[in-house]
């Protein structure tokens, strides 16, 4: 086959998967597409827990297990710690999905949007995504050690505080410039 | 029209029929009060295949200004495309102002692009220019399409089932003309000795089975969508630069995650 020909084949065998991905019905999480109540929700903040993941995966934890306890209960232990360290990294992104979902909503009722704002999102997202995807399989196959979190625990807590504040906050503020808006407009608004 | 193949013949006149099927539905579903550009559009490939008709029976189809003839009556239907489809993601994003003006900026970037790229090629080989030419803008066209449309499923705009058909099936006849052009020339240098055929059924078959998509969507109203109240100018400028910090400590927090780990003696 032809060079051209192939590449060609290539660039329009992914253009058709890209529209076909495109084209196709929103998942569940996407169709609360321009919900900016779900923002400012109750449930703690993710990055709270810190303190809790951290003590669970004690490294004094798994040494006095395998001073004195069975071999049988450090791997249980162990397995335990990577359910947990992979539920928390779950919880993060969850986190990030949420605050994404309320910049999305905010873009698409906004009349005018920044390239450069819109630009680094995409950038942050794509960041966010690989190397999430990267730890979860290192710690899924047991390629990277279960995380010394307690080097973390200074940082992620203080993360913690602001990002409750400010979420709330931000869900918040969104909310409240569209009941501005809709009384300003007098319909009903879109948003649910 | 004797030097036409039969099957060609059959195939034209199923594509002609089916054609003003469209032009009934979009008349008699009042399509056309909506997407005036688009039934425009259907209008022209029927005048355009009347023309060819025209053409071919009187030049016959092998003949050298059959061919150029042909190739003439090209840019008018697909000037006319572009704007259908212009017109199609303009009622998708008529609503989300900021939304629209990114997505003008993209079509722009991914013209841009692909033009520079395909005035290059055609500089290179002046024997297919037309050829070329015409597998650019099809790659252009679907480029920037499919950038409009990821963009509309990353803001989670609500598009009617009408106009996904009416704009996937731009695509992906656009899609089997860039691969029918590439075999035309790939053929054509291989000595196959019925390369124009393979090439004219190829795009023929795959616009047929569009037409037949459109025709089968556009017997279907499209729903009419209340306005999104959209937010005051000054809520984009003050809470999105804020959302972004927020991803930012977020991937810091990954990062320093990822960190601990790797780095861990």
């Amino acid at each position: 086959m032809n060079s051209a020909l192939f590449i060609f084949l290539l660039i329009v065998v992914a253009l058709l998967l890209l529209l076909a991905w495109a084209l196709r019905a929103p998942g569940k999480s996407a169709r609360r597409k321009f919900d900016l109540a779900s923002v400012e929700e109750s449930g703690r903040r993710h990055a709270t827990y810190f303190a809790l993941i951290r003590q669970a995966s004690s490294p004094a934890d798994m040494e006095f297990l395998a001073r004195r306890g069975s071999r049988e209960i450090a791997l249980r232990v162990r397995k335990e710690r990577r359910r947990v360290a992979l539920l928390y990294l779950a919880q993060l992104r969850d986190d990030f999905q949420r605050l994404l979902r309320l910049a999305r909503a905010v873009a698409a009722l906004s009349p005018a949007v920044g390239s450069r704002q819109e630009l680094e999102r995409l950038w942050l997202t794509l960041e966010f995504s690989w190397r999430y995807q990267l730890i979860r399989t290192g710690i899924y196959y047991g390629l990277l050690p279960i995380p010394q979190l307690s080097a973390l625990s200074h940082m992620v807590s203080q993360l913690a505080v602001q990002m409750e504040a400010s979420m709330k906050e931000l869900g918040e503020r969104a909310a409240m410039a569209v009941q501005i808006a809709s009384s300003l407009d007098g319909n009903g608004v879109d948003v649910a | 029209m004797a030097t036409l193949p039969p099957m060609m013949l059959i195939l034209w006149a199923i594509e002609s029929i089916v054609q003003l099927c469209i032009l009934f539905l979009v008349i008699t579903k009042r399509h056309f009060r909506t997407l005036p550009l688009f039934s425009v559009y259907i209008a022209l490939l029927l005048c355009q295949s009347a023309f060819l008709f025209f053409v071919y029976s009187q030049f016959g189809f092998n003949s050298h200004l059959a061919r150029q003839l042909s190739w003439l009556s090209e840019p008018l239907p697909l000037t006319a495309q572009a704007l259908a489809a212009t017109e199609l993601l303009h009622r998708v994003l008529r609503h989300y102002a900021g939304i629209w003006a990114l997505a003008w900026r993209l079509i722009a970037a991914a013209g841009v692009l692909v033009i520079c790229y395909a005035s290059a090629s055609a500089q290179r080989t002046p024997d297919w220019r037309l050829m070329i030419a015409n597998r650019g803008y099809h790659l252009t066209f679907a480029v920037a399409l499919i950038c409009c449309l990821l963009l509309v499923r990353f803001y989670s705009i609500p598009v009617d089932p009408v106009y996904k058909a009416l704009l996937g099936g731009f695509c992906v006849f656009s899609c089997a003309a860039v691969v029918a052009n590439s075999l035309l020339q790939t053929l054509f240098l291989g000595h196959f000795p019925k390369f124009s055929e393979v090439w004219n059924y190829l795009e023929m078959v795959v616009f047929l089975g569009v037409q037949i998509a459109w025709t089968v969507a556009l017997r279907h109203s499209i729903r009419v969508e209340n306005k999104p109240t959209l937010l005051p100018p000054s809520a984009y400028d003050r809470l999105s630069p804020e959302v972004n910090s927020r991803l930012r400590a977020l991937n810091d927090v990954l990062s320093k995650f990822w960190k601990a780990q790797v780095l861990r003696p």
